[in-house]
C-alpha cells in the first residue's frame, strides 16, 4: 500500500508539488503579517476607543491603530483572496488529473488490468493526494485562523464576513472541489475541459449556494425584534416600523403616511411622529451557530462527491 | 468438466446507436492451453473483443466470459484470471519500470517481481529507467512482462506487436512463446499482420466487419485450404485476391493434395476477400 502510495505521489508530483508550494507559501504570509501585527502590540481597548472616534483616542493608541491598520490592510488585499481561491484551486488541480488523466493518456487501461477492482484502485489513488494536500491546506487553515484571530480582536468582522478565508472550512472546501473535479473528470475524460468546467461549477457554488443556505438557515433560528438604535450586532431579514398605537406597518405602509410636505426627508418625519424603525433578525451569537454547520454540510458534499466517482470509474471505457 | 478459459456467446457491441456493429452475434470458445491469433483487418472488431473480456467494454448482446465468469456480472473475479498488453503505449511514461513492478504488485499479491525484472533485464530494460526513455520495443517487453509476472492463467494481447520493428516482434513471440508454452498457459493475441503471428500461434480466428469467419486450428486451417492460380470456381472457392506478384489468387476449401497448401496470410486473405465480396453482393 505504501508503494502504491509513493508511486502516486510520484505520478501526480507537479500537482502535489504545487499545491504543497502554495498552501505553504499563503500559511507563510499568514504567520509572517500575523507576526507584524502583534509585534505593533496594540492594546484592544485603542480599538475601542478608535471606534468611538479616531479624535477621542490617546495619542499613543491612534498611532498603534494607524499601524496596524497601514499593516493589515496593505496586506489582506491579496492574502484574503488568496485563502479565498486556495481550496478551489488545490481541490481542481489535484482532483482532476485523478482519472481524467488516465483516461486521456490510456494508462487506465494497465491500471485497470492490474487492479481488478478499480474501486480499491480509485481509493489508492486518492488517500495519499488527499493526505498530502489535505495536511497542507491544514496548514494554511490554521496560520490564517491565527491572523485572523488576531484581526478580529481589532476589527471584528461582519457576520458570515470572512467564512472560508480560514478555520476548518477551508480543508471542507478544499475536498469539496476535489470530489467535484474528480467526478468530472472521470465523467469527461479530458483534463482541460475538466479543469473549466469545475473551475465554472465551483465558482457558481461558492457564489449561491453558501449565500442562498445561510439565509434559509439564518430563518429557521429564533428570531428577534430589534430598534434601529440598538448596537447588538445581528443579521437582519424584515424591516418595519411601530407605530404611536404600537402596531407594526412595513416601510412602505410608513412612506404612505408621511405628508406630501415633509416627502423630501419621510424618516425625519417618521421619527418625529413616533413611528420607530424596527427590525427581525438574529444576533451575531446565533449566527455564530451556522459556521460549524456549514464545514459539516461541506465536508459530506466533499464525500459524496468523492464516493460518486466510484460508480462512474466502475462503469467506465478505460480511455477518453 | 472444465470452463473454457474465454467465450463469447452471442455476443453483440456496438459504440453507438447510429453506428453499425462493432461485433455481432459472435460465438467463440477459446481452447485451454492455446495461442490463439485473433486476426482481421482494422475495424473488424478484434480489439472490441479483447476488451470485452477484459471488462472495458460492455456487450450490448449476449456475453463474455472468463473461465465461465460472465465478465459483465463478476468483473474483478474475471480480471484477476487475466494478464493483459494493451494496444498502444498504455505505461505510464513519467515512471519507472520498478514504479510499475510496485503498481502490479500492490493490486495483485502473487505478483512475481523477481521474475518480471529477469524478464526486463534479459531485455536490456533496467527497472531504473523511465518507461518514456524506453524505445517501442522496450515498452512492449515491459508491457509483456507484466502480463506474465501476475501469474494470470490467460494472456491477453491487444495488437503489441503493431508499433515494433521486425526484430522486436521476434523478440517478443519468442518470450510470449516460451513462457505460454512452459507455464500451460491460454494466450489471445490479435494482430492485423498475419505473417507475425503465423509461427507463433496454434489456433487462427479471423474476424471481419464484427462477424467470425473462421475458427481453426492452424493445423487445420493449412490442410483443409488450397490456392489456385486457375479461373477456380465453385462451392470451394472461400474468396480471390490479389498475390503478391499481382496475380489473382482463389483460396479453396479443399486438402486436394495436387494443390499448393495455403499459409496462413492466404487463409486470412482469403476469408477476408470472401467477407468483402459479401459485401458488396
Amino acid at each position: 500500500m505504501l508503494a502504491s502510495a509513493r508511486v502516486t505521489l510520484k505520478h501526480h508530483r507537479f500537482e502535489v508539488l504545487a499545491t504543497i508550494l502554495a498552501a505553504l507559501g499563503l500559511a507563510a504570509a499568514c504567520l509572517w503579517l500575523n507576526s507584524q501585527l502583534l509585534a505593533v502590540n496594540a492594546r484592544p481597548d485603542c480599538f475601542r476607543e478608535w471606534m468611538d472616534g479616531p479624535d477621542s483616542a490617546s495619542r499613543e493608541c491612534a498611532t498603534a491603530v494607524r499601524a496596524f491598520s497601514d499593516i493589515l490592510f496593505s496586506n489582506m488585499s491579496w492574502i484574503d483572496p488568496g485563502m479565498a481561491i486556495l481550496p478551489f484551486v488545490v481541490g481542481i488541480f489535484i482532483g482532476v488529473p485523478v482519472v481524467a488523466r488516465e483516461l486521456e493518456t490510456r494508462t487506465a487501461q494497465t491500471a485497470w488490468s492490474l487492479s481488478p477492482s478499480r474501486t480499491r484502485w480509485l481509493a489508492n489513488q486518492i488517500w495519499p493526494l488527499v493526505l498530502v494536500a489535505g495536511t497542507a491546506i491544514c496548514i494554511a487553515s490554521i496560520a490564517s485562523s491565527m491572523l485572523h484571530a488576531t484581526r478580529i480582536n481589532a476589527f471584528p468582522p461582519q457576520i458570515f464576513e470572512g467564512l472560508g478565508f480560514h478555520g476548518p472550512l477551508v480543508a471542507a472546501r478544499a475536498l469539496a472541489a476535489f470530489g467535484l473535479a474528480m467526478l468530472i473528470g472521470a465523467v469527461v475524460g479530458r483534463s482541460l475541459p475538466a479543469v473549466v468546467l469545475a473551475a465554472v461549477v465551483c465558482l457558481f457554488a461558492v457564489l449561491f449556494v453558501p449565500t442562498y443556505a445561510r439565509d434559509a438557515w439564518a430563518r429557521t433560528q429564533p428570531s428577534q425584534l430589534f430598534e434601529w438604535s440598538d448596537p447588538t450586532p445581528r443579521i437582519t431579514f424584515d424591516d418595519f416600523y411601530r407605530t404611536p398605537s404600537g402596531g407594526f406597518i412595513s416601510l412602505g405602509e410608513a412612506l404612505s403616511l408621511v405628508p406630501e410636505e415633509s416627502a423630501d426627508n419621510p424618516y425625519a418625519w417618521m421619527l418625529e411622529n413616533g413611528y420607530i424603525s424596527f427590525s427581525r433578525g438574529i444576533t451575531a451569537e446565533t449566527a455564530s451557530q451556522w459556521e460549524p454547520l456549514e464545514v459539516a454540510g461541506t465536508l459530506v458534499a466533499g464525500v459524496l462527491l468523492v464516493g460518486a466517482t466510484t460508480p462512474v470509474v466502475n462503469r467506465r471505457r478505460p480511455t477518453a | 468438466m472444465s470452463e473454457a478459459p474465454l467465450s463469447a456467446e452471442n455476443f453483440g457491441r456496438r459504440y453507438r446507436r447510429s453506428r453499425p456493429w462493432a461485433v455481432r452475434d459472435l460465438d467463440l470458445t477459446i481452447q485451454t492451453g492455446s495461442i490463439t491469433a485473433l486476426v482481421g483487418p482494422n475495424g473488424s472488431g478484434k480489439s472490441t473483443l479483447i476488451r470485452s473480456w477484459m471488462g472495458f467494454e460492455r456487450p450490448d448482446e449476449g456475453r463474455v466470459l472468463v473461465e465461465g465468469l460472465d465478465v459483465g456480472r463478476h468483473r474483478k473475479n474475471a480480471v484477476e484470471k487475466l494478464g493483459y498488453v494493451a494496444q498502444s503505449n498504455a505505461l505510464y511514461r513519467d515512471l519507472s519500470v520498478g514504479d510499475h513492478f510496485d503498481l502490479a504488485a500492490t493490486y495483485r499479491p502473487e505478483f512475481d517481481r523477481d521474475f518480471a525484472t529477469s524478464r526486463t533485464d534479459e531485455a536490456r530494460v533496467g527497472v531504473n529507467r523511465r518507461v518514456g526513455e524506453l524505445s517501442g520495443g522496450e515498452q512492449a517487453q515491459v508491457g509483456l512482462a507484466l502480463a506474465l509476472a501476475t501469474g494470470a492463467p490467460i494472456l491477453l494481447l491487444d495488437e503489441p506487436l503493431a508499433s515494433l520493428d521486425p526484430l522486436a516482434r521476434r523478440d517478443f513471440l519468442a518470450v510470449l512463446v516460451e513462457h505460454v508454452r512452459t507455464s500451460g498457459r491460454t494466450a489471445v493475441l490479435s494482430s492485423h499482420i498475419v505473417t507475425d503471428v503465423q509461427q507463433a500461434c496454434d489456433w487462427l480466428v479471423v474476424l471481419a466487419n464484427g462477424r467470425l469467419l473462421l475458427h481453426t486450428s492452424v493445423a487445420e486451417a493449412r490442410a483443409q485450404h488450397r490456392t489456385s492460380t486457375t479461373d477456380a470456381s465453385g462451392e470451394g472457392v472461400v474468396g480471390r485476391f490479389p498475390g503478391p506478384d499481382g496475380e489473382q489468387l482463389a483460396l479453396l476449401k479443399s486438402s486436394d493434395p495436387s494443390l499448393p497448401e495455403a499459409t496462413l496470410e492466404e487463409i486470412v486473405l482469403g476469408y477476408m476477400a470472401s467477407q468483402r465480396s459479401a459485401r458488396r453482393a
